[in-house]
């Protein structure tokens, strides 16, 4: 199971990590808009921005290819399916099966826009505390009638607490594993059992504890608002995710 | 400050926890829990937040029953669980320690006040922002003191402190358990292995079997511990002083 450290939030003083959630919320939104939309320009603007993102936060990049070696294998493949089943001029052909120039290019365009939401949603994560993103999810919802906006951002922030957690154990327990032998072991359907209970247990063993340990200090689900302060940075970011999402409309 | 009446806590599975239990203990005292794995002091700390529920008997804290307001209970007893790594809640340090008293639903400026004190009396003051699983095993135990501190716990009860840490790990929780006493709290701490705690805890409360089989002072009750299956220490097997930890 890949190691997903990189996508885990990072302490850190830029302007990014200390920008306002809603904002950086609303923007992220509007850039996967602008994204899905496959525009070449505007994609070529949103990556502008979201590299200068990434080298103002620094991410280290040899971890990031290393843990994305799984995503890129995932890209490879939508790729080639794309190449191969769509028609068109043939580049080169293997018995049934045609590699169109059509495909190369709308395959390339896909993984293209993955890899850019994939960047958008790093530089998110990377940025933005989990405190922050439930108050922020609370206060997007907030308009929407008859939804208990508290309960659902909590159900957000324990996912978000929990899923690291997981990864983690499970690593361990492969690790474990392994160490006794069952990589030599042929049944997939062993392997999987042979991990997938004892992760299940221990998963369930440290989310009481972690429950016990909130509780303790007083735990109920309500807690002191979280206070927004937005600045013209933050308008800024806002204003220009805008231009993008809307430039179809006006160019 | 702590008053516990017959007190017997029977699990879902028919377990035996805790049976007829009576124990208090006064404001500013420091009070060692010792016994084997399985005798229910874990069991026992869990009823003074009203983690869990008496099904016989009942635990007050300054007079008043636990179950009657679980909130106070959980502001007035501060725990500090054997398992560090699954008390954090926060992902930087000043966040974790920030949880109990948002919780309290204090104002966003009382409680980085708080946050900064209690940061700085465990010596984690300049940690603030670093990802707490990063930190030292003794370290995440301070960090875990803080989160009680910025509370304003006046008990606190650490379970198994010392498990899982190394020499200078257990001198740090140490240090900082007795700078918490001189302070005025009260202070429970738990553990299978009775030396380190052995020349300042005033009072050993010592379990077995989900009962309270002995309590007294130290001096009293070290020479029949082994009947509990705990072990004696070897100074006093040699009739020797106990030395602290911490020198
Ligand atoms: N959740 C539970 N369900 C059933 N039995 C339990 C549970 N927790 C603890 N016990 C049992 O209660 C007894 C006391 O446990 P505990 O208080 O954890 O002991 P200690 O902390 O002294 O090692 C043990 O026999 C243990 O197996
Ligand atoms: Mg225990």
């Amino acid at each position: 199971m890949a190691d997903l450290s990189v996508f885990t939030y990072t302490p850190g003083l830029s302007g990014l990590h200390e920008g306002d959630a809603r904002f950086k919320l609303l923007t992220l939104l509007l850039l996967t808009v602008t994204i899905s939309t496959g525009r070449l320009w505007s994609l070529f603007a949103v990556n502008a921005l979201l590299v200068t993102g990434l080298f103002l936060i620094r991410v280290p990049l040899p971890t990031l290819l290393k843990e994305m070696r799984y995503f890129g294998a995932f890209l490879l493949l939508v790729w080639l399916v794309r190449a191969l089943g769509t028609p068109g001029r043939i580049v080169v052909s293997f018995g049934p099966l045609a590699l169109t120039l059509e495909g190369a290019g709308q395959g390339g365009l896909i993984c293209w826009q993955m890899v850019t939401v994939l960047m958008a949603g790093l530089l998110f994560t990377r940025t933005t505390r989990m405190v922050e993103l439930r108050a922020a999810t609370a206060w997007m919802l907030k308009p929407i009638p008859f939804l208990n906006t508290h309960q659902a951002a909590l159900m957000l922030g324990l996912l978000v607490r929990f899923i690291p957690l997981i990864l983690t154990q499970a690593k361990e327990i492969r690790q474990a594993q392994q160490a006794r032998g069952l990589e030599n072991r042929r049944s997939p359907f062993l392997r999987l059992t042979a991990i997938a209970f004892p992760l299940l247990r221990a998963t369930l063993i440290k989310s009481d504890r972690i429950a016990t340990a909130m509780a303790a200090r007083g735990y109920t689900g309500r807690s002191t608002p979280f206070n927004f302060v937005a600045q013209t940075r933050d308008w800024m970011l806002l204003g220009l995710a805008t231009l993008l999402a809307s430039s179809h409309l006006w160019g | 400050m702590i008053e516990i009446r017959r007190l017997s806590h029977r699990f879902g599975d028919g377990t035996q926890g805790l049976i007829n239990v009576d124990l208090r203990i006064a404001a500013g005292e420091f009070v060692a829990i010792v016994g084997a794995n399985g005798s229910g002091k874990t069991t026992l700390l869990r009823h003074l937040n009203g983690l869990l529920q008496p099904t016989e008997g009942e635990v007050r804290l300054k007079g008043e029953s636990v179950s009657r307001n679980l909130k106070r209970a959980r502001q007035i007893v501060g725990m500090v669980f054997q398992d560090a790594d699954s008390q954090i809640v926060g992902e930087t340090v000043f966040d974790d320690v920030a949880f109990g008293p948002e919780n309290l639903c204090l104002p966003t400026e009382t409680v980085q006040a708080r946050v900064t004190t209690a940061l700085r009396s465990v010596g984690l003051a300049d940690k603030g922002h670093l990802r707490p699983h990063l930190l030292s095993g003794g370290e995440k135990r301070r960090l875990a003191v803080a989160g009680v501190l910025a509370m304003q716990s006046e008990v606190i009860a650490f379970d198994e402190p010392f498990s899982n840490l190394d020499y200078p790990g257990v001198g740090q929780v140490l240090a900082q358990m007795l700078a918490l006493r001189d302070t005025g709290a009260t202070i429970l701490v738990t553990t299978h292995d009775i030396e380190k705690l052995l020349p300042h805890a005033e009072r050993v409360v010592v379990m077995a079997g989900g009962r309270i089989r002995a309590d007294g002072p130290a001096t009293d009750i070290l020479p029949h511990l082994e009947t509990y299956a705990v072990r004696v220490p070897c100074a006093t097997r040699l009739g020797l002083e106990p030395q602290s930890w911490l020198t």
